[in-house]
């Protein structure tokens, strides 16, 4: 056997902490024993490693010696990309917003005299792309703008989703990503009806913080109502994602919102911390971080979790396999009927594959083979071990920057001082 | 300009046939090979848009060398139907000259603790993956030897799903098949059993011996005669496996199945050397046109054949992630010519979805299998690189040389016999 070159190796007091990039399993185990396992290790065959080091095994830990972890990667990787257990849409239900965040990555200059696309026309795309992709669940995401301010529409989409599960037997999870103002108690009732699962909604620090950053059209703040909402909707049992979106200049009181966030409630949500997006449309409003401060700030946002308490649970969620751009079964809907692959792209036509006016067959076509391109990995990269996060790099920043995209755009630092680090002071 | 994975195959100076390799759908043009580009360019949109529905065709509006990767990756990894060979046992009533399971020294038989894993595994694995359908294929040595283990998978597996389509095929030598199998075979619904017959009596004789050194063809030629001459309802190929001694013998054969009224279709396979395989009358690595003179004699006698049937990256397990080979002791293997070999072993069953089995079977799948001279081929998607046994037993082999003169020619053999038949 030998060790998977997806350990990351960290030293604690008397321990050695091990982290498999690929499996996510963090293992503890006290110096000496490790270093003899180290030394022995060559002479161990599986049968041994199977009884003696079942944990080790199991997790990944420690592999058999003729395993090229290159492949295993590939596997893994292309098996995420090709499952069609779960068909994602992520609906563009408006562009239209009642904040006007400036950091906002679709701009809120956007031409507002494209045409919208008849709803049941878009409905109808779906039942014909849904079926054919022989999915069993749809993983359906209200995204915008702000998607409440089109409550009719989401009530005839999830009307459309009760009309698959009745007759398709494909069952629906439903989120909305909201920035969560307009909600009240009578929604929530609707929500209730409606089955709607689970809800993103933003928050960029406490109530000064956050409302410099996240105001109405008049310049008027949102944290008050946004918390009050946030609570009921716990309260009445739906699923939470809290997005943070940071800088260097708000991390501080993110950290502080997670202190006075009370306890009873931390472990019902699960914390994202997004590192804020510059697009060609923000680009000017965005700061841009260097990496080894994004390193240092993501890090810390991580440690905080623990500290405060929160769920360990929160870095599984940490960029885990291929982004929705890179999954087979995955499309964005954009309000003039456009699908789109790249969330952080709407807008460009460089992630568009079509239109829901076109032919079912050639937009399935057009889906699966986006992003095909190979990327030609460097010999370094078949044996790192921040492999399964960096995964050759995004596209899109790749496009933005001009770079080739065949190439790997190595981010080696970053995952390792800011995600790994990060995840290891989580869960240890 | 046609993509790249639609090949041009000549009939004659005034007709070509344009073969889809991703479809498997095959277009007749009334032009020479080279003039058709010429004809397609004086096509009016409505008849453009009919060969884009006939032949899958599309004309540069998505990247073809993405097109390509992106078909070749959905057949790996996609779910839509599962297969499952599994091998009940080694032994065998029959000593075939020429098995490539002789060098398996244990005749291993399932056992009943192997048969309820198998079962839990199937279950799994459809729970898992939500098929459309699934194909159980049962193998041995002779699995008829071992009806009751047949019969216990299948009902094992039964109630899975209240949609799930089970095709149940056998692989047997068709020396067992007497009346009183073949009801138990129609009573479990197998969908089809594949009989194997080399040749001529005096041919077959000499290759698939009894145990007493006798011959095995005229209880086979009796078994399939009474099942036809019954009409029984239970679908019947018949498998021929080309060597040296028996291609000079193969209308033979014909003459003898049309006396006796047994009409079931036949295919063929290759005997090729392996490595340890002592046969004299294997072929090596050249083929020749065996393969392509042997189905000229079939389509004579009335068969039609599905183009690359036998060999190509589309009916290969090795780089499925969707087929699952089992012998009998219950252990996965990527290759049916590799059972018992552990170059191609996996993991045994129960370790299915643990991180060793993905270490194991992630080495098959993503497996480099072509190179830089493969970039430009016609026949990329056919061929994904050759199989990986024979190269493993011959060095690096490129078959463009046998496919150009046995599987490209046969199919325009066989279009001309299917006009022929279509009046």
């Amino acid at each position: 056997m030998k060790f998977s070159v997806f350990n990351y190796e960290k030293t604690l007091d008397n321990n050695v902490i091990i982290f498999n990039t690929l499996t996510r399993s963090i293992i503890s185990i006290e110096r000496g024993e490790y270093y003899q396992l180290k030394e022995n290790i060559k002479k161990i065959n599986y049968h041994t490693a199977k009884k003696k080091y079942k944990d080790l095994c199991e997790l990944g830990f420690i592999v058999d010696d003729d395993i090229d972890e290159f492949l295993l990667y590939k596997y893994w990787l292309n098996k995420q990309k090709w499952q069609n257990e779960y068909f994602i849409v992520t609906f563009l239900t408006t562009y239209n917003c009642n904040f006007k965040c400036p950091y906002c990555y679709e701009g809120f200059k956007k031409e507002k005299n494209y045409k919208n696309m008849e709803l049941d026309k878009m409905l109808q795309f779906l039942e014909n792309v849904i079926i054919k992709s022989r999915c069993r669940v749809i993983d359906f995401n209200f995204f915008g703008g702000e998607p409440l301010l089109e409550m009719k529409t989401i009530e005839k989409v999830c009307m459309f989703l009760c009309y698959i599960e009745n007759n398709f037997e494909i069952r629906s999870l439903v989120n909305i990503v909201t920035n969560g103002y307009l909600i009240d108690e009578k929604m929530i009732e609707n929500f209730k009806k409606l089955n709607i699962n689970s809800f993103q909604i933003t928050i960029d620090g406490i109530e000064r913080c956050h409302d410099e950053r996240r105001f109405l059209h008049d310049g008027s703040g949102t944290f008050k109502k946004i918390y009050n909402n946030l609570l009921m909707l716990i309260d009445n049992g739906f699923e939470i994602v809290i997005n943070m979106n940071f800088d260097k200049y708000n991390y501080r009181s993110i950290i502080k919102f997670l202190d006075i966030f009370p306890e009873k409630y931390r472990n019902k949500v699960y914390i994202k911390f997004n590192s804020l997006i510059r697009t060609e449309n923000n680009i000017s409003r965005v700061h841009k971080l260097k990496p080894d401060e994004l390193a240092i700030i993501y890090k810390t946002l991580l440690k905080s979790l623990k500290i405060y308490g929160y769920n360990k649970e929160n870095a599984e969620f940490i960029g885990y396999g291929p982004c929705l751009a890179n999954r087979k079964n995955s499309i964005i809907i954009e309000p003039n009927g456009n699908i789109s692959k790249c969330i952080y792209g709407i807008g460009s036509d460089k992630f568009i594959i079509g239109n829901i006016k076109d032919d079912t067959d050639m937009i399935l076509l057009k889906l699966y083979s986006y992003d095909e391109d190979e990327i030609e990995y460097e010999e370094r990269c078949k044996t790192c071990t921040f492999l399964p996060f960096c995964m050759g790099g995004c596209k899109r920043e790749k496009i933005e920057n001009k770079y080739d995209i065949n190439k790997v755009l190595c981010k080696k630092e970053e995952i390792q001082n800011g995600i790994v680090e990060g995840i290891i002071q989580l869960c240890t | 300009m046609l993509s790249k994975y639609v090949i041009k195959i000549p009939v004659d100076d005034k007709e070509t046939l344009l073969y889809n390799s991703i479809t498997n759908s095959l277009i007749s043009f009334p032009t020479s090979k080279e003039d058709v580009e010429i004809f397609i360019k004086k096509l009016n949109q409505e008849e453009l848009q009919y060969l884009r529905k006939e032949l899958y065709l599309q004309f540069r509006e998505i990247d073809e060398e993405k097109l390509v990767k992106m078909v070749m990756n959905k057949i790996k990894y996609s779910s839509r139907s599962v297969s499952f060979i599994i091998h009940l046992n080694y032994n065998c009533n029959l000593r075939c000259v020429y098995c490539y399971q002789r060098e398996i020294k244990s005749k291993k038989v399932m056992t009943e603790e192997t048969e309820k894993d198998v079962i839990k595994f199937i279950k799994e694995i459809v729970k898992k993956t939500s098929p459309e359908q699934i194909e159980l294929c049962f193998i041995g040595g002779e699995p008829l030897l071992h009806k009751r283990k047949i019969k216990n998978i299948i009902n094992g597996i039964s109630n899975e799903g209240k949609s799930l389509k089970i095709i149940k095929s056998i692989i047997t030598n068709g020396t067992l098949l007497n009346k009183k199998t073949v009801n138990e075979l129609i009573n479990m619904k197998i969908d089809l059993l594949q009989v194997t017959l080399d040749g001529p009596q005096k041919i077959h004789d000499q290759l698939r011996i009894g145990m007493d050194n006798s011959g095995s063809y005229n209880k086979i030629i009796n078994n399939l005669e009474a099942i036809s001459e019954f009409n029984e309802s239970i679908n019947i190929v018949i498998n021929c496996n080309i060597n040296l001694l028996n291609i000079n013998h193969i209308e033979e054969l014909f003459i003898e199945l049309r006396k006796k009224r047994i009409n079931y279709p036949v295919f063929f396979s290759i005997v090729f050397e392996s490595r340890k395989n002592s046969f004299k009358y294997a072929y090596k690595n050249d083929i020749n046109k065996a393969w392509l003179n042997a189905h000229k004699i079939g389509l004579k006698y009335g068969n039609n054949y599905v183009p690359f049937y036998r060999n190509s990256y589309f009916t290969c397990s090795f780089f499925r992630d969707n087929v699952f080979i089992i012998s009998p002791d219950g252990y996965l293997y990527k290759c049916i010519s590799g059972i018992g070999n552990t170059q191609y072993l996996i993991s045994h069953i129960s370790e299915y979805g643990s991180h060793y089995y993905y270490s194991r079977v992630s080495q098959f799948i993503e497996k480099e299998n072509m190179n830089s001279e493969c970039t430009d081929c016609d026949y990329k998607i056919i061929c994904g690189g050759w199989c990986v046994y024979k190269k493993n037993v011959y060095g690096n082999i490129c078959p463009k040389q046998e496919l150009d003169e046995n599987d490209i020619p046969l199919i325009v053999e066989n279009y001309k016999n299917n006009a022929k038949g279509n009046k």
